[in-house]
């Protein structure tokens, strides 16, 4: 999805006055202007101004882009899910690695994301396999990253 | 004298000269594969070399950025889509040559002109880089504060695209900087919180998830199937080329020159020095109107000048700590994680490690010849690689590369949210590289700033007392201004106009 400049602006600016009423609750020692707040307050004031610029050039333009415009992506379903599948298989790990150990937990998001691209089924699961098992051995049991370990691995291992 | 022999045997041990050969052949894979950057193979690589020496580490970042680079004119040339951006500039004439029947000369140009050109940029770093640290000791804070907002503003105006979209990504990268414990007083800011977050946004996990995680995501979406590589037979690449190449000895020259200058801005990378150098080679060309119908000229020239930055962009970068193109981003990371603030001080404490550095810059720009001619060989086959497969793999070495940094899923939360952060900023012409410099630069610039204001009692003039300050801060200032300034001329040069009329 793409937005056109008003909207982006409208973001930017939003964001910078958060930021920057954020940073007005920081604690200030007495007599000093500088303290937490003022770096923060800084960077918020700039984005709220390069928000505007871009509302007012906009406007000033004239220029007729519509709000938004849907990519062509846009018209398959397939697409339009793609980055929501992408975000739930990390999701997925973030939440599963732990009960279920990693071998299965990497196995399961690499095929998921094999089969969701359209591969093969079979290339697919030596490929899963093969990744989720050769990772645990390169990082966890090579370079000694404490990857979660569950009841698959300790009775490989 | 010793120093250098010293460096030397650093470099030739088995283990670093493996590791230089394998970062090598991880180039040719992620060079080859369209889509997959020279940027994010670097991202990919700082897991392992996060467990390594800085030597090796280093030296694996840089071989993997020089041979991806030329990896990527091999698509470039066979499929006509570039393998990295580094080589959209000559596609068309590389692409061209190959369907009139003169691949190795397209190939085997790129090849030698890479090799040529980052040779150069590499001259230019050892010669320039201990002399711009000498001058260098005697900064101080103040030099630094002006020193960081010139290289970071360099990056907002250089980015394509709007200079307010450039300033804006760069604001956003900053902000990012400023989560966690504030270095003046220890408030936890924008935490949401969570103890979790009061270091700070852990570095790489960001730039994983901004470089590679993006690029996943915009795989998902893309419409288009790789096209299947003709079957094209490549025979002898380098059989002639002298020839061939001799008289563009000159664009060679200067390609690298000018790559290794606009790879030493900050923000601007291999890709936009190849464009420079291009379009410089057609303006000063006797034949202009071959470009883009397969003519070498070019290619000599941005060939040279996308390899000759790469090297470039390491000057800011090892001098002053100012990365000058995203790989250097990364790298900086790699350093600061394993301990060490790249500045003047690391040529006068650890010079074996600096020269070490050095050479290992040259060997990765020879080993680009018999590289990029394995890479070439192997085209065939890397093209061939399944994205439905290797896809979720990048994916998954992202997750594990960005649990290895924090050993929590901290980084995993932080590569995600980044990664959907850097897909929509690129979605909507925002461009990444100011926000990466932002997000690396930012801790060091509010450092300098709050020490500055508290050696000057909060006086802002003190930041101009120093000469070299006082310099630095009057073309930063002037820099800022540059656009208001060029407006108001523009009107003043339109009104004029007018009058006369």
């Amino acid at each position: 999805m793409r937005f056109n400049d008003t909207v982006l602006g409208l973001v930017l600016a939003a964001l910078g006055g958060v930021v920057v009423w954020q940073a007005g609750g920081f604690p200030s020692r007495p007599g000093m202007i500088f303290g937490p707040a003022l770096f923060p307050t800084i960077i918020g004031l700039g984005l709220v101004g390069c928000g505007l610029l871009l509302v007012a050039r906009k406007l000033l333009a004239g220029d007729p882009t519509p709000w938004w415009v849907v990519p062509d992506w846009g018209r398959s379903l397939y697409h339009v899910a793609g980055i929501p599948v992408v975000i739930g298989l990390i999701l997925f790990y973030l939440y599963l690695s732990r009960p279920l150990g990693f071998v299965p937990t990497m196995f399961l998001v690499l095929l998921a994301g094999m089969l969701w691209f359209r591969a093969r089924l079979l290339p697919a699961v030596a490929t899963a396999a093969g990744g989720a098992v050769g990772i645990f051995v390169g990082f966890s049991l090579l370079l000694r990253v404490p990857l979660p370990v569950g009841p698959l691995e300790r009775l490989l291992w | 004298m010793m120093e250098i022999l010293g460096a030397f045997a650093l470099i030739l041990e088995p283990y670093v000269l493996a590791v230089i050969l394998g970062a090598g052949c991880l180039g040719i894979l992620i060079g080859s594969i369209p889509g997959l950057t020279a940027t994010m193979g670097a991202a990919l690589l700082v897991p392992i070399t996060f467990f390594m020496d800085p030597v090796p580490a280093i030296a694996a970042i840089v071989t993997l950025s020089a041979v991806a680079v030329v990896a990527g004119d091999i698509p470039g040339a066979l499929l006509r889509m570039p393998g990295t951006p580094a080589s959209a500039a000559y596609t068309l004439d590389a692409h061209t040559l190959v369907r009139q029947g003169r691949a190795e000369l397209a190939l085997g140009t790129s090849i030698v002109c890479a090799s040529l050109g980052g040779l150069l940029g590499s001259v230019v770093l050892v010669l320039a880089a201990p002399t711009l640290a000498r001058f260098a000791l005697n900064f101080s804070d103040f030099e630094y504060f002006w020193l960081t907002c010139l290289g970071l503003t360099c990056a907002a105006f250089v980015s394509p695209g709007s200079t307010v979209k450039g300033a804006a990504s760069l604001f956003i990268g900053l902000l990012i900087a400023t989560v966690g414990l504030d270095v003046t007083s220890g408030f936890p800011r924008f935490t949401f919180g969570t103890t979790d977050l009061m270091g700070g946004v852990p570095l790489i996990p960001a730039m994983i998830g901004m470089f590679a995680i993006a690029e996943v995501f915009r795989h998902a979406v893309a419409l288009a199937p790789v096209p299947h590589l003709e079957q094209q037979a490549v025979g002898g690449l380098f059989s002639g080329l002298g020839k061939a190449l001799r008289p563009y000895r000159w664009n060679i020259l200067r390609g690298g020159l000018i790559g290794t200058l606009i790879g030493a801005l900050p923000g601007a990378g291999a890709d936009i020095a190849a464009w420079v150098a291009y379009a410089v080679s057609r303006r000063f060309s006797r034949t202009p109107e071959r470009f883009g119908t397969g003519h070498v000229e070019g290619i000599c020239d941005a060939g040279a000048a996308n390899n000759g930055s790469l090297s470039g962009a390491w000057v800011p970068a090892l001098v002053f700590g100012i990365p000058g193109d995203t790989i250097t981003a990364i790298a900086i990371g790699v350093l600061i994680l394993k301990g060490m603030q790249p500045g003047p001080a690391v040529f006068i404490n650890s010079p074996t490690l600096l020269y070490a550095v050095f050479i290992s810059f040259f060997v990765a720009n020879l080993l680009i010849v018999p590289l990029g001619w394995a890479a070439v060989k192997a085209a065939k086959h890397v093209v061939r690689v399944p994205r439905s497969l290797l896809m979720p793999l990048i994916l998954g070495f992202c997750i594990v590369g960005a649990f290895a940094i924090t050993n929590s899923l901290l980084g995993v939360q932080v590569m995600l949210a980044l990664g959907l952060l850097g897909y929509l900023m690129e979605e909507n012409g925002l461009p990444v590289a100011p926000a990466i410099l932002g997000i690396v630069l930012g801790g060091v610039l509010e450092q300098n700033f709050m020490t500055s204001m508290l050696k000057a009692q909060g006086d802002l003039l003190a930041f101009f007392d120093r000469p070299v300050a006082a310099a630095l801060g009057t073309v930063t200032l002037l820099v800022w201004a540059s656009p208001l300034l060029l407006r108001g001329y523009r009107a003043l040069a339109a009104g004029q106009g007018r009058k006369a009329e």
